[in-house]
């Protein structure tokens, strides 16, 4: 019974992400190996399809967070995942119904996505000096952080809703951010 | 270079299988069995709970010193023999090592399969079953059969080799690992190194022996690239040949034959490196493949140390062979050069026991990027095994240092290609990504896991 | 450079992760221990013989809800609700434990395994009280099939009320709770609590509380195949048998006067099984025995007739242990290969031969002592001593019997140190009422299986059938005052009769002065029998066996110990070790070789406590701190079905015999732990799935949509 624990909690914490991975990254072997090893970016621009195109680096960008999500989101949930095989479960302490490994499952899915986001922020924001950008990625992370603190509050009923919730909409604002400068890439362009 | 690509991601894929199967057997087998493997006699050192950092050291340092010895001086043998010549005995005494790796590293195996998980198996239906894998294992690898097949069964005898070699204790094996880097960088890039050696002497042999017709490399590569790869080099050939031509010569030359053996049966002593290296090349029409235009790989073989030996009971099952025989199989990666010296091959020669051979890049012909045909990369059977084993003893301890490490040595795989692409001539394979997983290993280890033990129930994420 | 710059970033972003984890970090905890809690387990084991098995297994680890049952009606509800959807792990009393009620919850396939709450008796720890009336779970006439009567049609049924529980196999485990000692107290208020949680939850508002069973026991099918596979060992022990006459020899023609009792029992729960009325009793009147008649005043070994002791093990498994001694007695031993050093023999294996000393022809008569606690359920009155003989030799023990109860009526006198204060327990012939029933299971009836006409008498406290606490694991105390008086008067009767009959006396009236006189000094220690009680059961590091083996020494003084025969050679054997002590003790001859003057040399003591100074000769024994020679010898107790081969491995000699073996089994494990309901955990299945499946629509979706706007690929 609990093999369903555990599909359950892998195809959500890791679904998305992977399903980004394999749609958008897994065809195009560049993108691969920049996810596996970010310091080739010179390298692969000789290899690209389009080496002189502009977008290239927010692929690059994109896949290089995407990589460093996909550690971050096996190194911080893999643990828990395997004890999810096991038959006991721990209960989530502000959300008494809902299984821990359930609600870390929703939170690496959405800071898996929100750090290929804040990868990409962080590519436009060096290269184009623009410290709010960098600002906003430190000050969304420690964000994004402390609201996960919020799941294991006695005091906050709910608190992993408020916490989900929280991380979404961080997410989303990140999102926004990344669409206005692929906007602007697209204006220059044009 | 876009070849190079793709090539990545067919060997990243076999890698990645190799990787997964010796986790899964470790986990298995970690699971509460009796049937581990356990270490071969030659261990000059037990580790003990007890001992100080230094008397670790130095008897970790005493036991993979022992086996690296092994492997030296069988690849010399080994060198020594295909010089000479002598490639039918190397061949016959692989054929009767792979047979004994899958025959008992597999009942070992599926020893612990039966007690983990319960199974109830009669002796008559695994004696049959293991009977028909193992035959089938050796006839696949030497002789014709489905690429696929090949492939699977080499990946599996990879993952077998790595298991058994998970009985060292954890001292000696990451000093085994380290040695083993210093071994394949003097043994690929020295000019007295052995392997150097053969490579250079199969290139010399070259013309003269046809007939060799080993190809140690892990066949996928070779029947990988898709035809336009195919008819592309093809076309560049100057050599005719037809594809037919190189179909089924690289089905007969594909064996990769590596391992070690451990088998308990040879109760062995030392380890025999074979290489062989396999022309094709140059009268012969490419294989397919393209790489294989000559390519001559190098099979090293290195039963070792098993020793365990013949005579020893089934009780002695647990004891199984040490550590070092792994088959390293040759592999390399190499790409003519020059079509028309026709022996370019870059050998790589595998040393024995248990390096593997670092790939070479081929790239080869200096046209271009796109004009590679040898075909793909070749990654030696042997570096497949070490890798594992740095997996599998990283799977040991948690599953976030299984991860990490895993991460590393890809990423070590693919800086190594890189620098493949861009010295174009046969290098060490595994360095680079020992280095790294060793180095994430041990970070991870005493600084990650318990980072994340304190987090974990606390359900806060960083 | 971009490449150094994301390089430098993301190290920049882990410094300062790192740092704000340091302030959040919370203490460490293993989350293994977060998850489950371990805790002790007595399991009910699965056993095999020639047929098939008995006991509980589970393939796998079975796991359920916790939920609490305590009288049928709750059992009944149990089957018939279906809002229950989970599998579940039963709690109930100990008394409703029986087939019926098993098979009720089995047949509901709710039922992953059992928990029986075997209350003690302290009021602290009881789910329930103790039921007034108990019933039996072993079978209607308990080893039957081995005795005296199997071939005879119409074998009387002493257990008439047996449930035969016992000789069922569960494929599910069933695991006791019981409060002996600190770390089964931790378990049952660990349980008890847990299963309260989920009662008061109504078994419906998760996460309700589970436990696991780990209870992987490896034979199948029976003895035959799990020897040849090597996944059992055979029920046995040692037994123990002492003689006051130190030259006793098979030539010498003394007849040989028999007391004997068996040292073991068994119940469902083995780490629980006491015996106190089924074995116990009976040990402890043949200790008095021994102990009373020690100090006779005319030396026993000077006497017409041998007197010999026996305490069998392993008789509730097939009557293993006397069968085997008779066996053993009854046929020359044919060493072929003799021992490295010392005595015995290597194949066959014996660790002494001087049990060939003891002839079987020259048994005369066989005094035994069965169920004599005046247990009964339910409780009271006072009881009374019934002497059984065999009725297919009836003639045979006449006169022995009218001597038993001659002796048993007080004709002698007072017979108790201190004097009994309460009325005698009377003794009577069981066939009082006209009825030959025979004798009850007992282990005389081995000896008479190879000579049928040796006059026996077997003493128990019930006439028409055993008591309901046979084999029960609630058999765990008694009387103070019932029971002591009927071992009193038991050890008593039992004690004159075997000296009188040693003197070559047959009947009491014929009795010269001087042994009237003598008689006297037979004297039963109502205060041995009290604290043997005692340390037998509750106790065994009281000061009587601590006098004998040091026990308090150790760092965990043992308390309570099972009187489980256990398995051949690989369990240790506290009882038979005390009792081996002890007989030794009363039948020895202390520091013998009088010399000149006939002064008795100064006993040689410190053999144990100095030991490296002192020694004792190879014909002694350390014994109590002091060097003493002895005939007492421990006798190996197996079934006579199974017998040994040269490379120590066992096989079936006699599928018709007892062929008793225990299964080997992995460690057995119980855990507690929380579970979710079977829906929420779909519910995440169904949300992982649901999830995945919409972010590869939507990546599909976002890749033509790149395609379209931004023109790339």
């Amino acid at each position: 019974m609990t093999l369903l624990t555990f599909f359950g909690c892998a195809f959500t914490a890791y679904g998305p992400s992977l399903a980004i991975f394999f749609g958008f990254i897994a065809p195009n072997p560049q993108l691969v190996i920049l996810l596996v090893s970010s310091r080739a970016e010179s390298g692969l621009n000789m290899v690209a399809k389009h080496p002189k195109s502009v977008y290239n680096r927010s692929g690059y960008a994109f896949a290089a967070g995407m990589g460093f999500g996909l550690m971050f989101g096996i190194i911080s949930y893999i643990t828990q995942l395997v004890q999810s095989t096991g038959p006991g479960i721990l209960m989530c302490i502000s959300c008494p119904g809902i299984s821990l490994y359930f609600v870390s499952a929703i939170t690496t899915c959405i800071l898996i996505l929100h750090h290929s986001v804040w990868m990409m922020i962080s590519f436009t924001g060096f290269t184009m000096r623009s410290y709010p950008r960098i600002l906003w990625v430190i000050v969304s992370h420690y964000g994004a952080s402390y609201l996960t603190l919020l799941n294991a509050s006695p005091t906050v009923t709910l608190g992993c809703v408020y916490s989900i919730m929280g991380n979404i909409v961080l997410l989303l604002a990140s999102i926004a951010i990344v669409m206005v400068d692929v906007r602007n890439l697209q204006q220059k362009l044009a | 270079m876009k070849f190079y690509m793709l090539q990545i991601y067919k060997i990243i894929k076999p890698v990645v299988v190799c990787i997964c199967l010796s986790i899964l057997w470790v986990k298995i087998s970690m699971a509460g069995s009796d049937y581990r493997p356990t270490q071969s006699s030659y261990t000059v050192y037990n580790e003990s709970a007890t001992s100080t950092v230094s008397q670790n050291f130095l008897g970790s340092l005493a036991n993979a010193g022992i086996i690296i010895g092994q492997i030296v001086i069988v690849t010399i043998i080994i060198v020594i023999m295909f010089k000479r010549g002598h490639i039918k005995i190397l061949i016959g005494f692989f054929m009767v090592v792979v047979a004994m790796l899958l025959g008992f590293m597999g009942y070992i195996l599926l020893l612990n399969l039966i007690q983990v998980l319960r199974i109830p198996l009669d002796y008559i239906t695994m004696a049959f079953a293991l009977w028909n894998f193992a035959v089938a294992g050796l006839i696949s690898v030497f002789w014709k059969g489905p690429m696929w097949l090949q492939q699977v069964y080499l990946t599996v005898m990879s993952s077998l080799m790595a298991f058994s070699l998970t009985g060292l204790a954890e001292w000696t094996t990451w000093m085994l690992l380290a040695l083993l880097v210093v071994w394949d960088l003097i043994a690929v890039l020295c000019p007295f190194g052995p392997l150097k050696i053969l490579v250079e002497s199969s290139r010399n042999q070259n013309q003269e022996v046809p007939a060799l017709l080993y190809t140690v490399n892990a066949v996928w590569f070779m029947a990988s690239p898709p035809n336009s790869i195919l008819e592309r080099e093809y076309s560049r050939s100057k050599e005719g040949s037809t594809v037919r031509d190189s179909v089924e010569e690289s089905g007969d030359l594909r064996r990769d034959v590596f391992n070690g053996g451990h088998s308990r049966s040879t109760g062995r002593e030392g380890g025999t490196s074979i290489s062989s290296s396999r022309h094709s090349g140059l009268d012969t029409p490419f294989s397919t493949g393209g790489r294989m235009s000559g390519n001559s790989s190098t099979v090293a073989l290195v039963p070792t140390a098993s020793n365990q030996s013949a005579d020893h009971g089934d009780i002695e099952l647990r004891e199984r062979t040490p550590s070092s025989s792994s088959p390293r199989s040759g592999g390399s990666t190499t790409s003519d050069r020059d079509r028309r010296s026709a022996s370019v091959r870059r050998a790589q020669a595998i040393e024995q026991g248990s390096r593997s051979r670092p790939q070479d890049g081929g790239d080869n012909d200096g046209d271009g990027d796109d004009e590679d045909e040898s075909g793909g990369l070749k990654l030696g059977l042997g570096d497949f095994v070490f890798y594992s084993v740095l997996i599998a003893r990283a799977a040991m301890f948690d599953w976030v240092t299984t991860m990490c490490c895993m991460v590393a040595v890809l990423t070590g795989m693919n800086a190594t290609i890189f620098l493949l692409a861009i010295y174009q001539k046969a290098l060490p394979a595994l360095p680079i990504s020992i280095c790294f997983g060793m180095l994430f290993y041990f970070a991870t280890r005493f600084a990650l896991v318990p980072f994340l033990a304190a987090l974990g129930p606390s359900q806060v994420f960083i | 450079m971009d490449a150094t710059r994301s390089g430098t970033r993301r190290m920049l972003r882990r410094l300062v992760m790192g740092l704000a984890a340091f302030c959040t970090l919370t203490t460490a905890q293993d989350s293994y221990d977060a998850v489950y809690n371990d805790i002790g387990s007595l399991p009910c084991v699965r056993l095999l013989n020639a047929t098939g098995a008995i006991g509980c297994q589970s393939l796998n680890a079975a796991s359920g809800v916790l939920y609490r049952t305590d009288t049928l009606a709750d059992i009944q509800h149990f089957a018939s609700d279906h809002d229950l959807k989970n599998k579940y792990t039963v709690v109930m009393p100990y008394w409703l434990l029986t087939s019926s009620n098993v098979e009720t919850l089995r047949s509901t396939d709710k039922l992953s395994a059992i928990i029986a709450v075997v209350n003690g008796t302290d009021a602290a720890h009881t789910v329930a009280a103790r039921p007034a009336t108990i019933n039996s779970p072993d079978s209607k006439c308990p080893n039957c099939e081995f005795g005296l009567y199997a071939n005879t049609p119409n074998q009387y049924q002493w257990n008439p009320t047996g449930t035969d529980l016992l000789s069922q196999q569960f494929d599910f485990p069933i695991y006791a709770l019981n409060t002996m000692d600190d770390r089964n107290i931790m378990s049952y208020n660990a349980v008890i609590q847990a299963v309260n949680i989920n009662r008061f939850k109504g078994y419906s508002s998760y996460p309700l509380k589970s436990l696991q069973f780990h209870s992987f026991m490896w034979a199948a099918q029976d003895t035959g195949t799990c020897l040849r596979k090597g996944w059992c060992t055979p029920v046995g022990g040692a037994s123990v048998w002492s003689t006051p006459s130190l030259n006793i020899s098979s030539s010498d023609n003394k007849p040989i006067v028999v007391i004997s009792a068996a040292m073991d029992s068994r119940s469902l729960f083995h780490d629980l099984t006491l015996g106190v009325e089924s074995s116990i009793t009976g040990m402890v009147t043949v200790l008095a025995v021994a102990e009373a008649l020690s100090r006779s005043s005319i030396p026993l070994d000077t006497m017409q007739k041998h007197i010999l002791y026996t305490l069998f093990t392993a008789e509730a498994w097939g009557f293993s242990g006397s069968q085997r001694f008779v066996q053993d007695i009854s046929s020359p031993v044919n060493c072929i290969k003799p021992p490295a050093s010392g005595s015995g023999c290597t194949y066959p294996f014996f660790s002494d031969l001087d049990f060939q000393h003891i002839n079987p022809a020259n048994i005369d008569i066989i005094l035994e002592a069965g169920q004599v606690g005046g247990i009964t359920s339910p409780a009271g009155g006072s009881p009374t001593l019934y002497a059984h003989i065999d009725n297919l030799q009836p003639t045979a023990s006449a006169a022995l019997l009218t001597q038993i109860v001659q002796v048993g009526s007080g004709a002698l006198g007072n017979t108790t140190t201190p004097p009994a204060t309460n009325a005698a327990v009377p003794v009577q012939a069981a066939n009082g009422d006209g009825t030959q029933r025979g004798l009850p299971p007992s282990s005389a009836m081995s000896f008479l299986k190879a000579r049928a006409t040796i006059p026996t008498v077997v003493l128990t406290d019930y006439q028409k059938q055993m008591s309901s606490f046979t084999s029960q694991d609630l058999d765990d105390t008694w009387d103070p005052v019932n029971t002591v008086n009927a071992i009193q008067q038991a050890a008593s009767v039992i004690s004159k009769t075997a000296w009188m009959q040693a003197q070559g006396v047959s009947d009491a009236t014929l009795m010269t002065p001087a042994q009237q006189q003598a008689i006297g000094s037979i004297q039963v220690n109502v205060q041995l029998v009290q604290d043997l009680l005692l340390c037998l059961t509750r106790n065994y590091s009281c000061p009587l066996i601590d006098g004998y083996l040091n026990v308090t020494a150790s760092p965990s003084p043992p308390t309570r110990l099972p009187h489980y025969a256990g398995t051949l050679y690989s369990q240790s054997q506290p009882f038979s070790i005390f009792a081996w002590n002890f007989l030794a003790n009363v039948t020895s001859v202390k520091g013998v070789t009088q010399n000149a003057t006939g002064v008795p040399p100064p006993q040689v003591t410190g053999c144990s406590s100095r030991s490296e100074t002192v020694q004792c000769t190879s014909d002694q024994f350390c014994v109590g701190d002091q060097c003493i020679q002895t005939m007492t010898r421990y006798h190996d107790a197996f079934g006579v079905g199974l017998g040994m081969a040269e490379d120590n491995s066992y096989f079936i000699k006699d599928a018709s015999k007892p062929t008793w073996t225990e299964s080997t089994w992995d460690p057995v494990g119980l855990r507690l732990f929380d579970v979710t309901s079977p829906g929420s955990q779909g519910g995440e299945l169904a949300a992982g799935i649901v999830l995945t499946i919409v972010s590869i629509v939507l990546v599909v979706f976002g890749r033509r949509f790149l395609k379209k706007t931004l023109k790339v690929d």
